[in-house]
């Protein structure tokens, strides 16, 4: 059990709601195995969740941490993760899992009783760029972060959490899987390269944010 | 592109978005989610856009599109242009199939970013 830690303070007075990426812990949502965090796919069979099934897609995967935190000065919050992809294709998120359920499907995270969703969001695209470029990074060309907030259950509204609602859910420590699927904004008849993925996660009440780079191939002392 | 001929096959889905052409006050096209897989055709839960052509079958393309927000995003970024269906219909037609269309031209996304 981990102790109860204060959330972040920032030298302006302000504190962040704690977010860590991790290697994804679910294997077998998606058909994905072991440690596949980038894998591009030709079109298949349906499967419940996932996006792009019948076009050329390629997933992307990770895992997250909330650590167990006091959530003080932290309400009314909506997380927030960005994406930097090509601009010719398009990412769309799956529910957060945080258990494999029948066959290939997840069992989708609930915070304040509904699963949690994501829904696009260009400010927090925008938030995404200047705070990874904040040091000094630059978003290559043909480049962009694509960026999303969580959501009500239909995907076209923010749904930000209580304090409550996420001392909840997180507990003694929350720990989930992140699937999305990636594909051309134009269907076309074409695989996809995998590529590296630059992801930075936050919210949109606090000052805390975090990049992370997935690799089709995982470097070894990753784990 | 040149105009080959396309199969033609019959879709079953529920009909969530309309396409218009404000200069001919008229459906230009429909956005259909498809319930049911044709193994000819579109995938079960598919989104597709049907091309809507006086006086000729219609046409249909699978779209990158996801759910009505897509809808809304297109109707924000092209005013006048896209309606949504709602509650959404039921919706069977026969129409010419082109899973990667006909070099028409592009949909509004969500994913369409000005780059500096």
């Amino acid at each position: 059990m981990t102790k109860s830690t204060k959330n972040y303070t920032y030298r302006t007075g302000e504190t962040g709601l704690i977010i860590r990426p991790r290697l994804p812990a679910i294997d077998g949502i998606f058909d994905l195995g072991p440690d596949v965090l980038i894998a591009s796919m030709k079109p298949h069979d349906r499967i419940p969740e996932h996006l792009h099934d019948h076009l050329y897609h390629m997933h992307i995967r990770y895992g997250f941490e909330i650590p167990r935190q006091d959530f003080s000065g932290i309400d009314g919050v909506a997380l927030l993760v960005v994406m930097m992809i090509p601009v010719d294709q398009r990412v769309d998120c799956n529910p957060i899992f945080v258990a494999r359920g029948e066959r290939s499907e997840g069992v989708c995270l609930k915070i304040g009783g509904e699963d949690v969703h994501w829904v696009h969001d260009e400010d927090a695209g925008k938030r995404g760029t200047e705070l990874y470029e904040a040091t000094g990074r630059k978003v290559p060309k043909g480049y962009r972060f694509q960026g999303f907030k969580t959501s009500d259950l239909d995907e076209r509204k923010v749904r930000r959490y209580s304090r409550n609602e996420l001392k909840a859910a997180v507990g003694l420590g929350l720990r989930a899987d992140q699937h999305f699927q990636a594909t051309w904004i134009e269907p076309r008849d074409e695989p996809i390269e995998p590529y590296d993925v630059i992801i930075g996660l936050a919210d949109d009440a606090t000052p805390y944010h975090t990049f992370f780079r997935l690799q089709p191939t995982v470097s070894l002392g990753s784990w | 592109m040149d105009e080959k001929p396309l199969p033609e096959i019959r879709i079953k889905g529920s009909h969530i978005g309309l396409q218009l052409d404000p200069s001919k006050r008229s459906v230009s096209g429909e956005i259909v989610h498809i319930d049911q897989g044709n193994p000819k055709g579109p995938a079960e839960n598919s989104f597709i856009f049907v091309e809507v052509r006086p006086g000729q079958c219609r046409r249909g393309r699978y779209i990158a599109w996801i759910n009505s927000y897509d809808i809304e995003h297109a109707a924000l970024a092209d005013p006048g242009r896209w309606q949504l269906v709602e509650p959404a219909k039921d919706y069977e037609e026969d129409l010419m199939w082109s899973p990667y269309g006909w070099g028409g031209q592009a949909l509004p996304s969500v994913a369409d970013v000005k780059v500096s």
